[in-house]
């Protein structure tokens, strides 16, 4: 839209500023918090979670493995050995493991995530000591247990008390590792596990992702629509599956054997979907993807596209990215400044990202250009004490 | 008195069920219980996320602190061109700002406008920049005058805050001037 032509809300040009409540602010003063890991690998992700202790940990997904944030640490530390503990070490074949943006879920004070590797990983913070044989990380999603194959993602989400991953990575009997951009799979209802442990160091096979041992396990090719699944969200009691070209509905039906329906909002070739896989971030009732046309906003009441003036700007960077835009939606910055917010960091060269704002209360777009700096995993609100 | 957190470097751990309420060590003595591999209280969240460095090769986590706007980047903001009469000029004579004051903070405010010289052919853009400073950080709002003379088509209001120059927060901004001094075509 020409300069002229403009609202007064709008701006034909700005850089490094906070909407706040219609306040137009200079942008928080952006520092480095937490320096790198021991190991200095690349860092793909990260989440805070609860134990079954009730404990917090805030955890790192990494190309080398899972740490965790020390209790210890001091303010503007310079040694990551007293910053980050190792949980474990990806080892064997899953080292290291793929750079993509970790995915995360949390169930039942656990925590899962999908990486792009063949593994759903899980962790429950618990100490492995002498009444368990179970190790710190575990990769739980084994479907073919007679022969040990074991299943990834690079989606993952949880509905009907189920663990759900999408776009699967499986290790397939006698023929390697391949992909199945197209599917869905389900974990058991409450039981995202292969083997439970009793403190006795007894090892049962409760089969929780392979459908031959328990019925409730699953999965479904969509092999009626042509493209792959880039992310997922739930609202309510709906999932979103998001497709480069269409949305399709997955709803809970029952805990049996076929517990999900699978309605397609779209199966043509051409239709509003997640074009960017990283791009969906959801918080509560809220959800952001970004479509061929437009950003969209996706809420209980339905879809809406949010780009509005700023739209042009966006897609222009979007076109000059040299590597997929990671988005991330938080509820607030810290505890003091609770405004709902969904961002969006574009690698726009090698030393510049453009992170745009959507400040989801005054429904306006901000960018903040940031040189030498490329984000490499969603961000978060986690706790650091 | 607060107990102690879990032992951040595993293993161990602290026996039984942990809570940073606790004020007396509880089911230690009970084997059973399975302890936590490090944790945290839960307190002083941030927002993080993991970036690369290009320069040095490095993965670190960068927060924004909400509680500070010294904004260690340039600050540029570009109002809409005012298009208030096609084909005559305007003459901006003030200009109104409503802030929050933050704390101390030094910028830029400009105007400009075109004009077109109707015996030349040609236009040229007018403009005036003034510098500004302001602030004791009392965050309550103020009113602040500038006086200035563009005059022009479609004029337009910008700010530029050079990198960490102070937090700088504007409520409103309001050009005034006349709209009627000459017709230009």
């Amino acid at each position: 839209m020409p300069e002229n032509m403009l609202d007064p809300a709008a701006t034909p040009n700005a850089s490094n500023w906070i909407v706040r409540a219609g306040e137009l602010r200079s942008r928080p003063r952006q520092s480095q918090i937490l320096p790198q890991l021991p190991d200095k690998s690349q860092i793909t992700g990260h989440t805070a979670f609860a134990d079954s202790n009730n404990v917090i940990h805030t955890c790192v997904v990494s190309t080398s493995g899972l740490w965790q944030l020390s209790a210890n640490w001091k303010n503007a530390p310079t040694s990551p050995k007293k910053v980050w503990a190792l949980v474990q070490k990806f080892s064997g074949a899953n080292f290291p493991a793929p750079a993509n943006p970790v995915q995360f879920q949390l169930f039942v004070n656990n925590l899962f995530f999908v990486n792009g590797s063949p593994n759903v990983w899980n962790w429950g913070g618990i100490t492995p000591n002498a009444f368990t044989i179970k190790s710190a990380l575990n990769s739980v999603a084994i479907y073919d247990t007679t022969h040990g194959m074991s299943a990834g993602a690079y989606f993952i989400g949880e509905l009907n008390f189920q663990v759900i991953i999408l776009n699967t990575v499986e290790q397939v009997y006698q023929q390697g590792v391949q992909y199945f951009p197209q599917r869905v799979r389900w974990s058991a209802s409450g039981l995202p596990y292969t083997y439970t442990y009793a403190q006795n160091g007894t090892q049962t096979l409760v089969g929780g992702w392979d459908p031959t041992v328990n019925t409730s396990a699953g999965y479904n090719d969509m092999l009626d629509v042509p493209d792959s699944i880039t992310g997922f969200m739930t609202i309510g009691t709906t999932g979103f599956i998001f497709r480069v070209n269409g949305i399709t509905e997955m709803t809970a039906i029952n805990s049996g054997v076929l517990p999900f329906d699978f309605n397609h909002l779209w199966a043509s070739e051409r239709g509003i979907g997640n074009v960017y896989p990283w791009s969906i971030a959801n918080y509560g009732p809220v959800g952001f993807f970004i479509a061929t046309d437009d950003i969209y906003e996706v809420s209980l009441g339905g879809f809406q596209k949010v780009g509005g003036k700023a739209r042009n700007a966006i897609y222009t960077d979007i076109g000059n990215a040299i590597a997929a835009p990671i988005a991330s939606i938080f509820p607030s910055w810290n505890a003091t400044y609770p405004y709902l917010t969904y961002q969006l960091s574009i690698p726009v060269s090698a030393n510049e990202c453009k992170v745009w704002n959507y400040f989801v209360e005054d429904q306006c777009w901000m960018p903040w250009p940031l040189t030498n700096f490329q984000q490499v995993g969603r961000a978060r609100l986690v706790p650091t004490k | 008195m607060i107990s102690p957190p879990p032992n951040p470097d595993g293993g161990s751990g602290r026996s039984g069920v942990y809570s940073p309420h606790d004020t007396t060590p509880s089911l230690g003595a009970q084997p059973g219980l399975i302890t936590s591999t490090g944790g945290l209280y839960g307190q002083n969240n941030v927002l993080m996320a993991p970036y690369y460095h290009t320069l040095t090769g490095r993965f670190c986590f960068l927060y924004y602190d909400p509680n500070d706007f010294d904004c260690e980047d340039d600050c540029v903001y570009d109002f809409p061109m005012e298009d208030i009469q096609a084909g005559r000029a305007i003459d901006v004579h003030k200009v109104f700002l409503t802030y929050r004051d933050l704390g101390a903070v030094k910028f830029k405010l400009s105007v400009s406008a075109t004009q077109y010289d109707k015996a030349t052919k040609t236009e040229k853009v007018n403009s005036q920049t003034v510098n500004i400073a302001w602030g004791k950080g009392d965050k309550q709002l103020h009113s602040y005058y500038v006086d200035l003379k563009v005059v022009g088509e479609r004029p337009q209001l910008h700010i530029y805050r050079a990198a960490n120059s102070g937090p700088l927060s504007i409520t409103r901004a309001i050009m005034c001037g006349h709209g009627d001094e000459g017709q230009q075509l």
